[in-house]
C-alpha cells in the first residue's frame, strides 16, 4: 500500500474510514515511520486545538445584552390571535351600548350610512367587475340583518324601559368582559398543551 | 451524547416558545448557554477582545429580534451560528475587508487536500510543549482565511460536526469536509514556517 494522503488521514483520524480501509491504514502505518510521524503530528494539532483555552466570557454578559433587549416582548403572532378577537367584541359591545342608550337615533344612523354605503358601491360596481357585485349583495344582506337586529333590540329596549336598559347594558359588559377572559384562558391552555 | 443533543433541541424549542410568549427570563437563559460558544468562534474569527463582545450581543440581539422566524424542526445552535456567520460576513463587508471572505464560493476547493503525506524532518508540532503549541496556534489561526479558519474553529474549539457546519453554511458535508482539512494541513504548515526550523 502507498503512503498516506492527507485526506486518508484526516479521516483515519475522524474514524470515518470503512472497516476495510482501517484495517489497511492500520496496517501500513506498522510499517511506516513516516506516515506514523504524519499522523502523530496532525493528531497533537487536533488535540492541542480542542483544548484551547475558552474565552473569558464576563459574568454580567448575560445581563448586558438583557439590558439591550426591548421591553416589548416577540409578539407578532399574538395580535391575531387575541388582538384581533378583542378589538371585534368591543366594537360589537360599543354598538350594542350605543343602541340600548340612543334608541331609534343609532338605528337611523346606521340605516343612512347603510344607505350611503350602498349607494357608494353601486357607483362602484358600474367600474367593476362581476365579481364585486357579490360585495355589494353581501353588504345589502349585513345592513338587512342588522338593521332586523337592532329592530328588536329596540323592542326590547321598549319593552323593559330606563331601567331595564341599564340592566342590559351591564349584562352586556359583563359577556364581553367574560368572554375576553375565556379566550385568553383557551389560548394559555393551548399553550400549555404545545409545552408537553 | 446523541440523546443529550435531543434533549438539548427540546429544551432549546422550549425556551424559545417561552419567550415568544414575553419571557424575558427564557431568553436569558438562551443567551447563558450559548455565550460561551459563541465568544469562543466570534473571539477566533475578530480577535479583539471588546469587538468579540459587541459583535457576539449583536447576534444575540439579531436572534432576540428574529426568534419568531426560528423553525423548531432545525437545531437552534445551527440557527444562532448562521446568525453569527452572517453577522460577521456583512461586519467585514461593511468595514471593506476584501481579504477575509467567509462566503467564499464553493467551487474554489481545489485538491490541495489530497497531497502525499510526507513527513520525514522533524516536526515542530511534536516538540512544542502543549501551552506553547497552543499559544501558536493562535497566532497561525489568524493567519488563515476566514472561510477557512471559521470551519476550523467550528470543528475544533466548538466541537462540531460537519453535517452542523454543512447546515450553517448551507453547503455539501464534502465540501465542508474538504475545506476541514485543508484548513488543517494551512495551519500545520503555519506552525512550521513560523518556528525556528529542527
Amino acid at each position: 500500500m502507498p503512503c498516506l494522503t492527507v485526506d486518508r488521514l484526516y479521516n483515519y483520524l475522524d474514524g470515518a474510514l470503512p472497516p476495510k480501509d482501517k484495517v489497511e491504514v492500520d496496517r501500513h502505518l506498522a510499517e511506516c515511520p513516516a506516515c506514523r510521524r504524519a499522523l502523530e503530528v496532525r493528531k497533537r494539532l487536533a488535540e492541542a486545538a480542542e483544548h484551547l483555552p475558552p474565552f473569558a466570557a464576563p459574568e454580567n454578559f448575560a445581563a448586558c445584552v438583557m439590558a439591550k433587549v426591548p421591553a416589548a416582548a416577540v409578539k407578532k403572532r399574538r395580535l391575531w390571535t387575541i388582538g384581533l378577537p378583542a378589538a371585534a367584541a368591543t366594537v360589537v359591545a360599543g354598538l350594542g351600548l350605543a343602541f340600548l342608550l340612543w334608541g331609534q337615533s343609532i338605528v337611523s344612523a346606521l340605516q343612512k350610512t347603510g344607505a350611503a354605503f350602498g349607494s357608494y358601491l353601486q357607483d362602484a360596481l358600474n367600474y367593476a367587475a362581476k365579481g364585486l357585485k357579490l360585495l355589494s349583495l353581501a353588504g345589502k344582506i349585513i345592513i338587512t340583518v342588522s338593521g332586523r337586529v337592532l329592530d328588536t333590540l329596540q323592542s326590547v329596549a321598549e319593552m323593559v324601559g330606563p331601567d331595564g336598559r341599564a340592566v342590559l347594558a351591564g349584562g352586556a359588559l359583563v359577556i364581553v368582559i367574560t368572554g375576553g377572559m375565556l379566550l385568553r384562558r383557551r389560548q394559555f391552555l393551548s399553550e400549555r398543551t404545545h409545552d408537553k | 451524547m446523541v440523546e443529550d443533543k435531543k434533549a438539548s433541541g427540546l429544551e432549546d424549542s422550549k425556551l424559545v416558545r417561552k419567550v415568544l410568549r414575553g419571557d424575558r427570563g427564557a431568553f436569558e437563559a438562551i443567551i447563558r448557554k450559548y455565550q460561551q460558544p459563541m465568544l469562543n468562534y466570534v473571539s477566533r474569527m475578530v480577535r479583539e477582545r471588546e469587538m468579540a463582545l459587541d459583535v457576539s450581543q449583536e447576534v444575540f440581539l439579531r436572534a432576540y429580534a428574529s426568534l419568531s422566524t426560528y423553525r423548531p424542526e432545525y437545531k437552534f445552535s445551527t440557527w444562532i451560528f448562521r446568525i453569527a456567520s452572517n453577522f460577521l460576513i456583512d461586519h467585514w463587508r461593511k468595514k471593506k475587508i476584501v481579504a477575509v471572505s467567509l462566503d467564499q464560493p464553493v467551487e474554489n476547493d481545489g485538491d490541495e487536500c489530497f497531497l502525499q503525506v510526507a513527513d520525514e524532518t522533524a516536526s515542530v508540532v511534536r516538540e512544542l510543549e502543549l501551552k506553547e503549541l497552543q499559544a501558536s496556534l493562535e497566532a497561525a489561526m489568524d493567519r488563515l482565511p476566514a472561510h477557512l479558519r471559521e470551519l476550523f474553529v467550528w470543528r475544533h474549539v466548538n466541537g462540531m460536526s460537519y453535517e452542523e457546519m454543512a447546515e450553517i453554511k448551507n453547503i455539501p458535508v464534502g465540501t465542508v469536509k474538504n475545506r476541514v482539512f485543508q484548513a488543517k494541513e494551512m495551519m500545520r504548515v503555519l506552525l512550521e514556517e513560523s518556528s525556528c526550523p529542527v
